[in-house]
């Protein structure tokens, strides 16, 4: 079983306003093979954001190591980093981050418009996208006139338009009503057990959690503990 | 990235009309007032091309030579050169003429040999022939033709009879014959008249003297070789040219004025480079999550920089059509002003008969102001493509921009000043035109840089010093101290406005206080006297000696001095050396009393002992600084004269300062001069008035006697001054437009940047509300705030402004201008300038306030 | 039977001698024309096409140079004021020359010749018309024969031969009506560049001023300009062909000698 996810002794360390070091993250190891569903779950200051950050190349690695897909990214260059992004990762934010001047079809197109590729070329996998995702009738619509389950699912869309290797999601419910929140975490699930698809998720609702099959629980810039939270669980 | 443009910038330009709008007109602004000085300045060109072709007409060469005429018996030397074909004659002088409406205007009269004109120039007239009756027009010296529009301007016809003062009295002319607007009464605007040439002679007293003498050649004749044999058969007293070198000359001569012009519409344009750098911050700090999310989907940076310069370029592009559009329309307003007061500085009438607005406008304005728009942008833009990605995360956080100290803002401001004093002091701007740029650029972006910290410190400066007992102002101040780098982008486009503002001043003052001073020292004649006309341009006629003579006898109340002297008369006129038209005044030996106050010298002997020299021993001059500087000699040396007499050698006695003309004057006896250039004409007389008799009763004595009789007027000294000041005023009147303009563009971005803070201060503002602010109390804070930049803005504006203009105005104006103008500051405009200064901040700060006070405060706190 | 039939060729043959060319009536207009010596009193009167009428009075000398071919003119006028003691002077020649006396400021002053074609002091008639006609100059053409304010006339078209002429003319075609009995031209009608009518001369008073010689002249020249409507009449009176004037009047270094 392949292993998309691979972090060998991850550390994160920044200065904040010049003044002290923070260890935001302790030299965290840990292997995610393909299709797993995995939420990442601490308290505050816990590093799970950081940890985020780095695998999605948000931010740099101060040292360790972290392959996606076999992919080293701490000698990429920002280009190669952005490129990575936009054709082997999909960011899914707590605060939708929809762009305002683009229709919700648009908005699933962003990441292979950013790849040099015209509308033409991309509609239709990001409408059959929408329709799996019950947002046909949303196509043309722009943000302000989405409903924040809309608007996140969307996200999810744009997520997937390039068959990402792996779904990277902040908070994905944090600013959802609690039925709503439901159905995209429902969502994430049928998209890892059906389509296989492997997703991290920071959250600090156990709710959220209980919809993954592996729990890791972060303190203080460190992995604390790990469970499978899912009964019919793929051991690594 | 088209995708990005497509689908992100174009809609965002769209999303904020207001603010696209106001950034576009503060680009159109600019580029306006840079395209119309660039339209000014190639109409006045053309204008004149147009008035030397269309007088030069047909003709391969052109003879001139000493400015009071040369001998007519050069037509029959010329008869030697087998190449020429025809050579014909002309004559030049000025009338200056009082219609029924005691309107006053000057006109070129020339006199011709319209009996030989038709090989050399085109007349059109209203009849078919330029002469109405030619047997009774030749024999007439009081025949004179002028333009349609003069005679329907000033209600005349065929015989009417015009009144015009000449050296030898007032003469009655008869005009008998009108010209239409076409070939050579195009020249100086339709500002001329035609006389038979010896009309013309006989009426101003000048037979057998020629003014100018138009060569055809043969065919197939080599125009060089003949123009080289010419000039050395002829002599150095003499010019021989062609029609184009004539334009050539005069574009040399204004050169610098126009430099002038577009250095200062070029620094209008840099403020309009603030104003699009606001905007795209704006805009930047607006969008970072937008960029963030771009980011972390997988935008490359460049896409992002690259984004945001696209949106600056097409504001850019707009703004410029909108500039050109405008500019042209500016061009119209302005053209005048700037025609007029080139007319006074150069002594010859340049009129713009017509806008020359041509495609290279277009082109030049729409490259100009997109570049700038664009160049503008880069940085803002490059700032925007560093946001991380991690920034997507985030909701709302204006707060958390990059703390980089302003210090090192503050240094590099400071190398750019230093930059600047050092190339100033070098004379490196004047070497080449990028240069210039250089130093304009370094002086603008220079004086941005340092600005937040010289606020920061004046602020802190003040906290310390004063007591303030109002909270309000105590807490605005704090603000403004604690916050530096916000206060930094408000006061910096305030600032770059109001130091435009001060440079302007700065000069017109000092050349107002250096021109005075200068009048002060060397004039110390209560009444001057001279034919009626325009004399701050000399354009006036000269008067025969025995009219100085019948003064000094007829009129009561004159100052006799020591030699029972009154009357001084001096002579005005010009000669050519090396290309350039050099001015000669020939002074009547002054009375002992007066220590020779009108040697003004800066290099040379004491004053009495120049004097001595000057007025009693042969061959002898002084010379302006500019002249100095243009020929390259000075004290001691001996210069060649060519005479109408010959070549003399004249030594150099002094240097002085001396105002009346840009390219350089030599002082010398009036003896000297008569010996030389056998000109016994003079050009005005000065006396004093002597105890017991005020000046009053003197002009009016004179006026009396000779007014009428003999077309005098009289200034005094007061009036000459104020006159000359006046002058100085309008020839800056113009200025007034690049002010304006700059203060408008700074005050659009002020708005911008008043805005922007405020949204910076989101949570900020928000806490203060929650904990209990009164909206009221909020607007206050805000324009307190604004208050204190507004002034301290306008302080740091006049510091710097201060010291740009006095490095400016020491250094690079002398090799701008050509003149040496002294540095004084005008402490009356401090005022004045600190009120803009604030009253721009509280108005450009007001809506911002009110918007500020109206947010919600639950969304103000909402943060992680 | 043979010498009445030479007798009758020879009678044809004289008839036929009589029909003239083209030619050889201008000679005749020429000759007609051609007086040794005229000294006259005369008169230039200008107006029409809305301009006050003005009269001139002067005095004209003519004489025929050496090479019987060229004239010498001078004129000197009397009145009005503005124009008394105005002197001009033509001297015929290849380069015909043209001076001007202006006694306001005591000077002999040239006209270029390209102003030749224009006016001559403002009348109707150019330089060119009042100076002879040189008949090498010209292509002469008989159109037909008809009458004329009661004389019969010959009708002769003349163009010029060269450029030059039709530049110092001004005038690119001609058609003058010659008198039948005397050869002189009692009515011509002059064209432009563009061959369109541009003035018309009208002779009237045409009188034999020298007998002996069968001398004639016509005391009253009116030309009028087609295009403008104005008209300049030049009258003669005492004419006088016997007095000899002498050749040093016409010396340019005398022109305002009177």
């Amino acid at each position: 079983m392949k292993n998309i996810v691979e972090v060998k002794n991850l550390t994160k360390k920044y200065s904040q306003g010049g003044k002290h070091e923070v260890n935001a993250l302790n030299g965290v190891s840990f292997n995610i093979p393909k299709g797993q569903f995995v939420a990442i779950m601490g308290p505050s200051g816990s590093g799970k954001s950081t940890l985020l950050h780095l695998l999605g190349g948000l931010d740099s690695i101060t040292s360790g190591e972290a392959l996606i897909d076999s992919n080293s990214l701490s000698n990429m260059t920002d280009s190669e980093l952005s490129q990575f992004r936009r054709q082997k990762l999909g960011f899914i934010f707590q605060f939708f981050n929809l762009l305002p001047t683009m229709t919700a079809l648009e908005n699933v197109c962003l990441p292979l418009l950013l790849d040099k590729k015209s509308l033409s070329q991309v509609e239709a996998r990001a409408k059959e996208l929408l329709n799996y995702l019950n947002l046909s009738h949303r196509m043309n619509h722009y943000p302000d006139q989405l409903s924040g389950g809309e608007m996140q699912r969307v996200a999810i869309a744009r997520a997937l338009i390039a068959e990402p290797v792996l779904i990277l999601a902040d908070e994905p419910t944090g600013n959802l009503d609690s039925k709503t929140g439901h159905s995209v975490l429902e969502l994430l699930r049928k998209l890892s057990q059906e389509k296989n698809q492997t997703i991290v998720m920071v959250t600090h609702s156990n709710e959220a959690a209980s919809y993954a099959t592996r729990l890791i629980e972060m303190r203080d810039g460190k992995i604390l503990t790990e469970t499978l939270t899912n009964t019919n669980a793929e051991l690594i | 990235m088209l995708n990005l443009f497509k689908f992100i910038s174009l809609r965002h330009l769209f999303l904020k009309p207001t603010r696209v709008l106001l950034t576009t007109l503060g680009i159109a602004l600019g580029v306006s007032l840079f395209i119309a000085i660039e339209i000014i300045n190639k109409s006045t060109l053309q204008s004149f091309k147009q008035s030397v072709e269309a007088i030069s007409g047909k003709a391969n060469l052109v003879i001139t030579g000493p400015r009071v005429g040369f001998s007519s018996e050069i037509l029959d030397k010329l008869k030697k050169f087998k190449e020429i074909k025809h050579a014909v004659p002309m004559v030049q002088t000025n009338i200056y003429f009082t219609n029924q409406n005691k309107l006053n205007e000057n006109l070129v009269v020339l006199g011709v040999d319209l009996l030989k004109e038709s090989s050399v120039r085109t007349y059109k007239t209203t009849d078919e022939e330029v002469m109405d009756d030619p047997l009774i027009f030749l024999n007439q010296p009081d025949s004179i033709i002028v333009t349609h529009e003069f005679a329907k301007r000033n209600n005349l016809g065929i015989d009417s009879k015009i009144e015009v003062a000449t050296p030898v009295g007032i003469k009655v002319l008869t005009i008998r014959g009108l010209l239409t607007p076409e070939g050579v009464a195009k020249a100086y605007g339709g500002a001329l008249a035609i006389m038979d040439i010896d009309g013309a002679n006989y009426t101003f007293g000048r037979m057998g003297k020629l003014d100018r003498v138009d060569l055809i050649l043969r065919e197939s004749v080599d125009l060089e070789s003949v123009k080289q044999n010419l000039s050395a058969f002829l002599g150095g007293a003499f010019e021989v040219q062609r029609p184009s070198e004539n334009s050539k000359n005069m574009e040399r001569l204004v050169h610098s004025y126009q430099a002038l012009l577009s250095f200062f519409s070029t620094l209008a344009l840099l403020v309009g480079v603030f104003l699009v750098i606001n905007t795209v911050s704006i805009s930047v700090v607006e969008r970072r999550k937008e960029i963030g999310t771009l980011r972390a989907v997988g935008a490359t940076k460049i896409s992002i920089a690259t984004m945001f310069m696209s949106e600056a370029f097409i504001m850019g592009l707009v703004g410029s059509f909108m500039g050109v559009f405008w500019g042209k329309l500016l061009s119209h307003q302005m053209v005048e002003m700037v025609a007029t007061s080139m007319s006074r500085q150069y002594v010859t009438k340049i009129s713009v008969t017509k806008i020359y607005f041509g495609l290279e406008h277009v082109l030049l304005g729409v490259v100009v102001g997109t570049l700038t728009a664009v160049f503008a942008a880069l940085w803002p833009s490059i700032k925007a493509s560093f946001i991380k990605p991690v920034e997507a995360m985030k909701k709302l956080d204006f707060n958390q921009l990059e703390q980089k100290s302003t210090l090192k803002i503050f240094y590099v401001g400071l190398s750019m000043l230093i930059y600047l004093v050092v190339s100033s002091y070098l004379g490196l701007g004047s070497k080449h035109k990028v240069l210039q740029y250089m130093s304009q650029g370094c002086t603008m972006i220079g004086s941005a840089l340092v600005a937040p910290a010289i606020v920061t410190y004046l602020a802190s400066l003040i906290k310390k010093t004063v007591k303030i007992n109002l909270p309000l102002l105590k807490i605005a101040l704090d603000n403004l101290i604690r916050f530096p780098k916000r206060t930094a982008s408000n006061v910096t486009t305030l600032m770059v406005g109001l130091i435009l503002v001060m440079m302007v001043t700065t000069l017109n003052k000092s050349f107002q206080t250096t021109l005075s001073n200068w009048f002060d020292r060397v004039f110390k004649a209560d009444i001057v006297v001279s034919s009626s006309g325009d004399l701050v341009g000399f354009q006036t006629q000269p008067l025969a000696e025995s009219i100085g003579l019948e003064i000094e006898e007829k009129v009561k109340g004159i100052n006799k001095g020591v030699t029972n002297k009154g009357v001084y008369a001096l002579r005005f006129t010009h000669f050519n050396m090396q290309g350039r038209q050099m001015g000669i005044k020939a002074f009547d030996k002054p009375d002992p009393s007066y220590d020779y106050a009108m040697l003004d010298i800066v290099d040379g002997p004491a004053r009495g002992r120049v004097g001595e020299k000057l007025f009693n021993s042969e061959n002898t001059i002084v010379v302006s600084e500019i002249f100095k500087a243009h020929i390259n000699k000075t004290t001691g040396d001996i210069v060649t004269i060519e005479t109408p007499t010959g070549s003399v050698d004249f030594k150099i006695l002094a240097v002085v300062v001396d105002y009346a003309s840009p390219e350089g004057i030599v002082y010398m006896s009036r003896d000297t001069y008569k010996k030389y250039w056998q000109d016994n004409l003079v050009s005005a007389y000065s006396l004093t008035v002597a105890p017991g008799f005020t000046v009053n009763q003197v002009r009016q004595d004179i006026d009396a006697q000779f007014g009428k009789s003999k077309s005098l007027m009289t200034v005094s000294q007061k009036e000459m001054k104020n006159n000359l000041l006046i002058e100085i005023d309008k020839s800056f009147s113009y200025t007034k437009a690049i002010e304006a303009t700059a203060l408008l563009i700074a005050f659009l971005g002020l708005f911008n940047t008043f805005m922007i803070s405020v949204m910076e201060r989101l949570r900020e503002l928000g806490v203060l509300r929650a904990i209990g602010m009164e909206q009221i109390q909020l607007i206050k804070m805000i324009l307190t705030e604004a208050f204190w930049q507004g002034s301290l803005g306008a302080l740091t504006a006049i510091i710097l402004g201060f010291g740009v203009s006095y490095i400016f105005i020491e250094n690079d104006l002398s090799l701008i201008l050509g003149w040496i103008i002294r540095f004084s500051f005008p402490w009356e405009v401090v005022g004045y300038v600190l009120l803009i200064g604030i009253f721009t901040g509280l108005v450009a700060a007001y809506v911002p306030a009110r918007r500020a006070a109206q947010i919600k405060i639950r969304e103000a706190l909402e943060y992680e | 039977m043979s010498k009445i039939i030479l007798t009758l060729f020879i009678f044809l043959q004289s008839i036929d001698a009589y029909a003239l060319s083209a030619d050889e009536i201008m000679k005749k207009n020429e000759e007609a024309k051609k007086n040794k010596n005229i000294t006259t009193k005369a008169y230039l009167i200008t107006g029409g096409g809305g301009k006050a009428q003005r009269e001139k009075e002067f005095s004209w000398w003519r004489k025929l140079s050496s090479d019987t071919v060229h004239f010498k003119t001078l004129t000197r006028f009397h009145k009005p004021a503005e124009v008394k003691d105005e002197g001009v002077l033509f001297l015929e020649d290849k380069e015909t020359e043209i001076l001007i006396y202006l006694p306001a400021y005591k000077k002999v002053r040239r006209v270029e010749t390209a102003q030749q074609s224009g006016s001559f002091m403002g009348s109707e008639f150019s330089y060119a018309d009042i100076t002879s006609h040189q008949r090498e100059d010209y292509n002469y053409k008989l159109l037909k024969e008809e009458k004329c304010d009661a004389f019969d006339c010959y009708v002769i078209e003349s163009t010029p031969k060269t450029e030059d002429v039709i530049e110092k003319t001004g005038s690119a075609r001609g058609v003058v009506w010659v008198r039948k009995d005397n050869f002189v031209d009692v009515k011509a009608e002059i064209f432009d560049l563009e061959k369109k009518p541009w003035k018309k001369l009208v002779a009237k008073e045409i009188k034999m001023i020298d007998e002996a010689n069968k001398k004639w002249m016509a005391m009253d020249l009116k030309m009028e300009n087609l295009k403008t409507g104005r008209f300049t009449n030049l009258k003669f009176e005492k004419v006088d062909v016997t007095k000899i004037i002498p050749d040093s009047i016409f010396k340019k270094t005398s022109v305002g000698f009177w």
